[in-house]
């Protein structure tokens, strides 16, 4: 096994509201070797989003963070602020659901392209131009040298997503957080973006932990997988075990919930229910509420339980057979 | 056989855009020669990408936008030659749910309220039936009385979709178009949503005309299936075979995208390469020719008709012929 790129152990992060603290993440456990792509998966709300910008520690002055966040040995949550500066982007960078809305609308690609490749060398002027039509071209952007000077809303939402993906890769980071970077996308579109990440790992050993509500997205790019409710993994895995034989009740019934594309199902399996509010959460395993496995013993939070090697779960209930006490 | 509930012949839509002193017009042709008919009873699917043309087919067909050429004919019925009077009977039988619930929802009526002033609308029943009735129909969908009297902003997004579902088949609707209805909706909200879509479909014996981006849904809710690409449909035929056995290569690489929540090797060859053209300035010949790796000179010359092959289904491709 590759040494881990990632720990984080017990992250939490609640944000401070006149009403109360609201407990965000509660807990949460995940670990990314290097070269390793990792499917943190859920439904809206469930702390997705907020892990990445946790890792980032791009949370704002309301929050507080609790737990360990460790990127090759070092401490994010005891980093000043100088040293988050040069880790974002450098180190550690993030795509997002809707590129267009991370990219400069009054400044060409090229410019903003050129600015990233500065910021992690001193090479402007031309060096700098003829990088940023090399990565352009690296990211299977058609026509790159007329990309330079087009305008973000030029482009289209694939074309925008593989700018920002130039300008991640610009400085070389060793971990990407892609917040669903391709929900947002067609399809077909989607397919070309997944393969890019996937060439990514394999030409420049990058790590990802690609967020996606898309059981289907995880399936076809991730080596190992967690899934995420209430803002705690309640099973992770590599994607060939969960998917095979997924354990809690709750990823059973996000895989039932979803048709297919390659045959016919029945009748879809639709679990009862809502997510809870984060300010309203069940005492106990947050899943009780909706889980048709549920007993008076889920009122207790259910401790983490190692299946096998490298693979876990959190739930007193398991599917295929109760878990040992 | 009796005639098709709604039929579709070669229906138009094209909108004029910019044009000012110095700016040039431009013409947008979202919908380009659509023919096909639904048979009273089924669930009929319409899917593509974003920008192909689907939606702006939807309001077509319901006349929201007026058809620029070709003819829309609902139950024997000329909607282009009808007037307003003459709509509103049909504007009963035909009725149709978006995607986005919050923006079809008066947000200043509570739920309940909105119901029955669909019945209202139409009078139907003096107001204490309209009422009863509308509280029955949220039943159905799942909605409680309590639920009923709250305001859209107090509900939660599946919440709402069924209320505007139980506004629209209230009206004991023929023709049920759903534009996208379950997008805006979670993994497990939808499939709530959707199980009710089926259950309702079967007892109310409504007609659907499902359009969606989903081809997953798509197979799960319908019979038939329609895939629009660039304004046109590409193919068209029975569910299983379009997905199973898809003849057009615009079908073939749609289906070869959606990912499969079963780990397995990508065949990489099978990704479609580029995006699709602007409607602005489409690609002559067949407009899927840009991005075909089979695409020939034919292809680049000449659009190709939407022809039946041998296993009864439609395909517009030259080289399925």
């Amino acid at each position: 096994m590759q040494p881990a790129l990632l720990e984080v152990r017990d992250l939490t992060l609640s944000f401070l509201t006149p009403a109360g603290p609201i407990s965000i993440l509660r807990g949460v456990d995940l670990t990314i070797s290097e070269g390793e792509i990792v499917g943190l998966v859920g439904e809206s709300g469930s702390g997705k989003s907020l892990t990445c910008l946790s890792l980032l520690r791009l949370l704002g002055e309301r929050a507080r963070l609790g737990g360990r966040i460790s990127f090759l040995g070092r401490d994010i949550g005891a980093l000043a602020e100088h040293e988050l500066v040069a880790l974002r982007g450098r180190e550690i960078a993030m795509i997002v659901q809707e590129p267009q809305s991370a990219l400069n609308p009054v400044q060409t690609v090229g410019r903003q392209l050129v600015e990233a490749i500065g910021l992690s060398a001193a090479n402007g002027g031309a060096r700098g131009h003829d990088r940023a039509e090399q990565l352009l071209r690296d990211v299977g952007l058609p026509d790159p040298k007329a990309r330079l000077s087009a305008y973000p809303h030029e482009l289209s939402g694939g074309q925008a997503q593989r700018v920002l993906i130039a300008m991640m890769l610009a400085r070389g980071p060793k971990l990407l957080l892609a917040d669903e970077p391709t929900t947002a996308l067609d399809v077909t579109v989607q397919a070309q973006i997944l393969a890019l990440l996937r060439r990514l790992r394999r030409d420049h050993g990058m790590a990802i932990l690609l967020v996606t509500h898309d059981l289907g997205v995880v399936a076809e790019t991730c080596d190992r997988v967690a899934v995420m409710y209430c803002g705690r993994i309640v099973e992770s895995g590599p994607v060939g075990a969960i998917f095979r034989a997924p354990r809690h009740p709750y990823t059973v019934g996000l895989l039932g919930a979803r048709p297919r594309i390659d045959h016919r199902v029945a009748k879809l399996v639709a679990m009862d229910g809502v997510v809870p509010d984060p300010r309203d959460l069940p005492p106990g395993c947050s899943f009780a509420p909706r889980c048709q496995r549920a007993s008076a013993r889920c009122a207790q939070v259910p401790p983490w339980q190692v299946d096998a090697v490298d693979r876990g779960f959190a739930c007193h209930h398991p599917v295929g057979g109760d878990a040992t006490p | 056989m009796t005639a098709p509930l709604l039929q579709l012949d070669e229906l138009r839509l094209h909108f004029d855009i910019g044009g000012g002193l110095f700016a040039r017009r431009h013409r947008i042709q979202a919908v380009d020669g659509v023919s096909f008919s639904l048979e009273a009873g089924e669930a009929f699917g319409l899917v593509g990408e974003s920008g192909c043309g689907k939606s702006s087919l939807a309001k077509a067909i319901l006349h929201l936008h007026r058809p620029s050429g070709g003819k829309v004919a609902f139950d024997g019925t000329d909607l282009g030659a009808l007037g307003p009077e003459q709509w509103r009977p049909l504007r009963r039988r035909i009725q149709y749910v978006f995607q986005d619930p919050l923006a079809a929802l008066d947000p200043r009526m509570t739920v309940v309220d909105q119901v029955a002033e669909a019945l209202a609308i139409h009078g139907i029943g003096d107001r204490a039936a309209q009422q009863a009735r509308a509280f029955s129909q949220l039943e159905l969908v799942g909605l409680s009385h309590e639920q009923g009297r709250k305001y859209p902003h107090a509900l939660s997004g599946g919440q709402r979709q069924r209320a505007v579902l139980a506004r629209a088949l209230v009206l004991e609707p023929d023709l049920l178009i759903c534009d996208e209805p379950l997008s805006a909706l979670d993994v497990s909200i939808q499939a709530q949503v959707v199980n009710l879509l089926v259950e309702l479909r079967e007892r109310l014996k409504v007609t659907l005309l499902f359009i969606s981006h989903d081809l997953s849904l798509v197979r799960h809710l319908c019979s038939r299936v329609a895939v629009m690409y660039s304004s046109r449909i590409v193919e068209l035929g029975h569910a299983d075979a379009l997905f199973d056995r898809p003849r057009h290569p615009y079908t073939r690489a749609l289906v070869a995208a959606i990912p499969v929540p079963e780990p397995r090797e990508r065949e990489p060859e099978l990704i479609a390469s580029g995006e699709p053209p602007s409607l602005l300035n489409p690609p002559p010949g067949c407009r899927f020719h840009t991005r075909c790796p089979a695409a020939t000179a034919q292809c680049r010359a000449e659009a190709p008709p939407l022809i039946p092959l041998a296993d009864g289904r439609l395909a517009a491709c030259h080289l399925e012929r």
